[in-house]
């Protein structure tokens, strides 16, 4: 965490860069999010609590902050700044929002960038290590999927997932599928296949195509696209491990999609995730249809 | 007497030296903006072909700058402008900035070069007719 904030801070304005620092110490650490409004108060979210800063960020140093998130040169940065989102030279995703420019329903570009989301990328090492044998079991590898409303640590947990699987022995053939480049940075070189800014649906047929995995990785199911890779990944005999939002079980089994999957049997396993202070406790169960 | 021809010819001297330095900085200017045409062009290629991110385009770009700004004068300021705006657009607009840039100083340097022989003969022989005219209601 202190590399990654000897990084960001550097590309804030002083005084907002300052204002995060202390509201982390503040409070414990576990930064999750720095929020930047132009010309209104920032913000930083820890432990899932958004915490207004009294400092404001003012246009100016706004898009100054945004041409150095950028690297200077907010042209390299337009097919990612299309799905909303920039990604920093260190690895780090930053969500934008501004108007768009979307002539027949497709955003072209955006403008007038108003505020950034600046997810830091947590790493608690450890912290998938109790899903691992639902993962390996009966000599197979078997699928889970993760759910829990956003800012629990989905993407947290699919991370140290991903680093687990890199690091075990023996090794499996894994991939994981990295739409928004946020699973695997900070974690350094990977002894597993990583597809980088694929479309997900994409990224997983790939992998079953060209890269035999044994297990895939994805972040964020969701809509139909994603539910046929998921289901062509099962039938290939690769398992799947997902998270998809929901913001309780009974939200995540009347859901079509996912109902469709735990029907068919692509995840034994589900694991909610529920905040609890600084915890985050997970609530591993079957992967039946009930409500 | 001795005193006067020796000023006369002192005199005479800074002039051509005056008129040779005026014709030196008008050259520098037009050798500053033929560069930095030629610089912008070699930028906007690197966008245009590779999509090569502004600080690693720009890094002969800005050691030559304050360089070029030096020679610029008055065309420094279009300069320093490209300068701040470049990467803060899209592709399509970055290309239109250095289109834009490149055509207002082409535009610029093309009327320095008509300009600039009637320029070159005003600045040596003025400072030397004006010496002689001093120097002749001297003597």
């Amino acid at each position: 965490m202190k590399e990654i904030m000897q990084e960001i801070c550097p590309m804030l304005p002083e005084r907002i860069g300052e204002a995060v620092l202390a509201a982390s110490a503040l409070h414990g650490g576990d930064l999750q999010e720095i929020r930047l409004y132009s010309g209104a108060c920032a913000a930083v979210v820890i432990r899932g609590k958004m915490i207004k800063l009294r400092e404001v960020c003012p246009e100016r140093d706004f898009r100054a902050t945004v041409m150095r998130l950028c690297g200077n040169s907010l042209y390299t940065h337009s097919d990612t700044i299309r799905e909303g989102y920039i990604y920093t030279a260190g690895g780090i995703r930053v969500g934008i929002c501004g108007r768009a420019v979307a002539p027949c329903g497709i955003v072209e570009r955006v403008v007038d960038i108003t505020s950034l989301c600046i997810r830091l990328p947590v790493r608690i090492p450890g912290a998938a290590d109790d899903l691992l044998p639902y993962i390996f079991r009966g000599g197979g590898v078997h699928g889970l999927l993760v759910w829990s409303p956003p800012g629990v640590g989905k993407t947290t947990i699919l991370r140290e997932l991903t680093a687990a699987l890199s690091d075990a022995d023996p090794s499996c053939r894994a991939a994981v599928v990295d739409s928004r480049q946020e699973i695997t940075s900070a974690l350094g070189q990977l002894s597993i296949d990583v597809l980088l800014g694929y479309p997900r649906a994409i990224g997983m047929e790939i992998a079953v195509r060209t890269l035999s995995p044994q297990i895939v990785l994805c972040d964020e199911i969701s809509g139909n696209a994603d539910v046929e890779a998921v289901l062509k990944c099962a039938a290939s005999g690769a398992a799947v491990v997902a998270t998809v939002h929901a913001g309780c079980r009974e939200d995540l089994m009347r859901r079509k999609e996912i109902r469709c999957l735990l029907e068919s049997g692509v995840f034994p396993t589900l694991v909610g995730l529920k905040r609890e202070g600084a915890e985050v406790r997970h609530l591993i169960t079957g992967g039946q249809v009930n409500i | 007497m001795t005193v006067r021809i020796a000023g006369g010819v002192i005199l005479l001297i800074s002039a051509v030296f005056l008129g040779v330095s005026l014709n030196t900085v008008r050259r520098s200017h037009l050798h500053a903006l033929r560069r930095t045409v030629e610089l912008i062009r070699q930028i906007r290629r690197s966008i245009d072909l590779f999509n090569t991110p502004r600080d690693a385009v720009c890094n002969d770009f800005h050691a030559s700058m304050e360089e070029l700004c030096a020679a610029l004068a008055e065309d420094a300021q279009i300069v320093r402008e490209f300068s701040e705006k470049l990467g803060s657009g899209y592709k399509d607009d970055t290309l239109k900035l250095c289109d834009f840039t490149m055509t207002t100083l082409e535009d610029r340097l093309k009327k320095a070069e008509n300009e600039y022989p009637a320029r070159a003969r005003l600045y040596i022989t003025l400072p030397v007719f004006a010496a002689l005219s001093l120097i002749v209601m001297i003597l």
